[in-house]
């Protein structure tokens, strides 16, 4: 499919990608938390008193299964979400009952005991590591269906209904509409075509959606947005309540920067409607369709005042670093107050190595590996002259 | 006489048979570049190129000489709206910073021109990524006093 893209274009989305996959958490990261909740799966199947007669499923929500996690910045923790189903009725059980019944079971253990801090819904196991896990326990609603019950709140009195499997399902479905058509996607296509040395360039980069991509850079600001703010003044913005919104104002954009584009029109449309109207938005759970609107699962529903305001200070902020970014992409000063210090020259790297790959004249590959040679004429390559010796640039 | 040649150090010896140690280079770098012409200037093997890299010209001027203090090479270069800075790795005499002066000696002591001209090609290489990027892609020491 022949596409109208300039070379411009690319480096910029090219050096979205390539920023948003740096903050994604590693593979190993990923498989070392999954190994975590199927252990934690595991204590209840092999569990001789309450859970005996019921078979309970732990699986993760959020951002592991939508494809969407970022790093934590350096000093936290990533939090970990999961769901411990019970694969019984909500009508047998009070929420107090299932809750205490998973603590009690997790606190007999050796290993989680010290590690277990009970929170409002939660039980948190507070690994000694750069994570936590948050256990939210729960029973199903009926059996042909994948949604479940939950503590309501603190008080553990009453149920409330959520969905995080459909949730993901209906998530991604949006997510990788069109995905064969997305603009890195080709990109990638030409590589593999080309038949390029990709060895150090992941895949992972090329292929993830730009709903995907914009989410993760969304909540990366966010995390560096508050950081430093009370929060008891200025609320953050949880990171469901703005995967909802970005996922629901998607116009299936085929690349990051458009996505991201619109995204803010909608984020400042709401902080607009707010800040001038005082209309206060709602963000309901999307697959949540009970007949009763009130009645549905609802994001927003612990918002004050407080929050709103902060939504449309955070959202101000938010537009001015990205138009700034999408503006001059090119620049590591854009760079650092989108994402934090990182990555930029890791980007640009990644991303010349490519381009250069694909005219088949790896030169900046060459001098980082220590490979480069000088020709007659003064030009790098890797065949012929005099071999490049090793140094560092300086200046005194 | 006894000759105490030996007791010199290796720059001393360069001093001493200058004339030798420059011709010297002058035939090693001719053998394996042909964009730099040289001349013996004085005590100086001087050498002066001109290099078109992304339709920017780039003029560069060599000098070598176990008589310059510290480095045996000052390197310039002068094009339309060059940056000069840190960053771009000049010194604070105009000249290219192109190594580290202790650390990229490697047990060597002193870099011999020969070996020093790719890195000119690699400078040029970075600062054409630079004018795009506005960081420098090639490896780099940090900027410091020694």
């Amino acid at each position: 499919m022949k596409n109208n893209y300039t070379e411009q274009q690319y480096i910029t989305e090219e050096l979205l990608a390539l920023a948003a996959a740096n903050l994604e958490l590693d593979e190993t990261r990923k498989k070392q938390m999954i190994s975590a909740y199927e252990a934690v799966n595991k204590v209840f199947d092999d569990n001789e008193e309450f859970f005996k007669n019921y078979t309970v499923n732990v699986y993760a929500q959020g951002s592991l299964i939508l494809g969407t996690t970022i790093k934590p910045l350096p000093g936290k923790e990533f939090d970990l979400d999961i769901v411990l189903k019970v694969d019984d009725s909500y009508l047998n059980h009070t929420p107090k009952e299932i809750y205490d019944e998973v603590y009690r079971v997790l606190s007999e253990h050796g290993t989680y005991e010290p590690l277990l801090q009970k929170k409002n819904r939660c039980i948190r196991i507070n690994y000694n590591s750069d994570f936590h896990m948050d256990i939210l326990p729960g029973c199903k609603i009926t059996s042909d269906n994948s949604r479940v019950m939950i503590p309501n709140d603190k008080t553990l009195r009453d149920w409330s209904r959520t969905d995080p499997k459909s949730y993901a399902e209906w998530f991604l479905n949006i997510a990788e509409k069109h995905q064969s058509q997305f603009m890195l996607a080709q990109k990638w296509n030409s590589v593999t075509r080309a038949s390029v040395e990709t060895e150090d360039l992941p895949t992972d980069v090329y292929v993830k959606s730009p709903l995907q991509r914009t989410v993760q850079i969304v909540k990366r600001y966010r995390d560096l947005y508050y950081d430093k703010r009370d929060l008891t003044k200025t609320p953050a913005i949880s990171s469901i309540v703005l995967t909802t919104i970005l996922a629901q104002s998607y116009g299936e954009e085929l690349s990051i920067q458009l996505a991201l584009k619109n995204a803010l029109i909608k984020l400042k449309s709401l902080a607009d409607g707010y800040k001038f109207k005082g209309i206060k938005f709602s963000v309901y759970n999307p697959i949540d369709l009970y007949p009763d609107q009130e009645k549905r699962e609802n994001f927003t529903d612990s918002w004050t005042d407080l929050h709103y305001k902060s939504f449309v200070e955070f959202v101000y902020d938010l537009e001015k670093k990205i138009n700034a970014y999408i503006h001059n992409p090119k620049s590591e000063e854009t760079y650092k107050s989108l994402f934090g210090n990182g990555y930029y020259k890791q980007n640009v790297q990644t991303l010349i190595k490519l381009d250069e790959a694909l005219k088949g004249k790896p030169q900046l590959s060459a001098i980082l590996s220590g490979t480069a040679r000088t020709d007659a004429s003064g030009t790098i390559n890797t065949t012929t002259g005099v071999k490049n010796g090793r140094h560092g640039f300086f200046a005194e | 006489m006894v000759d105490m040649v030996f007791l010199l150090s290796n720059k001393d010896k360069a001093q001493l048979n200058w004339m030798g140690f420059l011709v010297k280079s002058w035939i090693e770098c001719e053998e394996k570049f042909n964009w730099i012409r040289f001349n013996l200037i004085g005590k100086k093997l001087v050498g002066t190129a001109t290099q078109v890299y992304n339709g920017r010209t780039y003029k560069f001027t060599i000098e070598y000489s176990p008589f310059n203090r510290g480095r045996f090479d000052r390197v310039y270069v002068e094009s339309k709206g060059l940056i000069k800075s840190f960053d771009t790795h000049f010194n604070g005499d105009g000249s290219l910073c192109l190594y580290h002066p202790t650390k990229d000696l490697y047990g060597r002591p002193f870099v011999e021109l020969v070996d020093i001209i790719p890195w000119i090609a690699e400078w040029l290489y970075s600062y054409d990524k630079y004018l795009e990027f506005k960081v420098w892609v090639t490896p780099e020491h940090p900027h410091s006093k020694i």
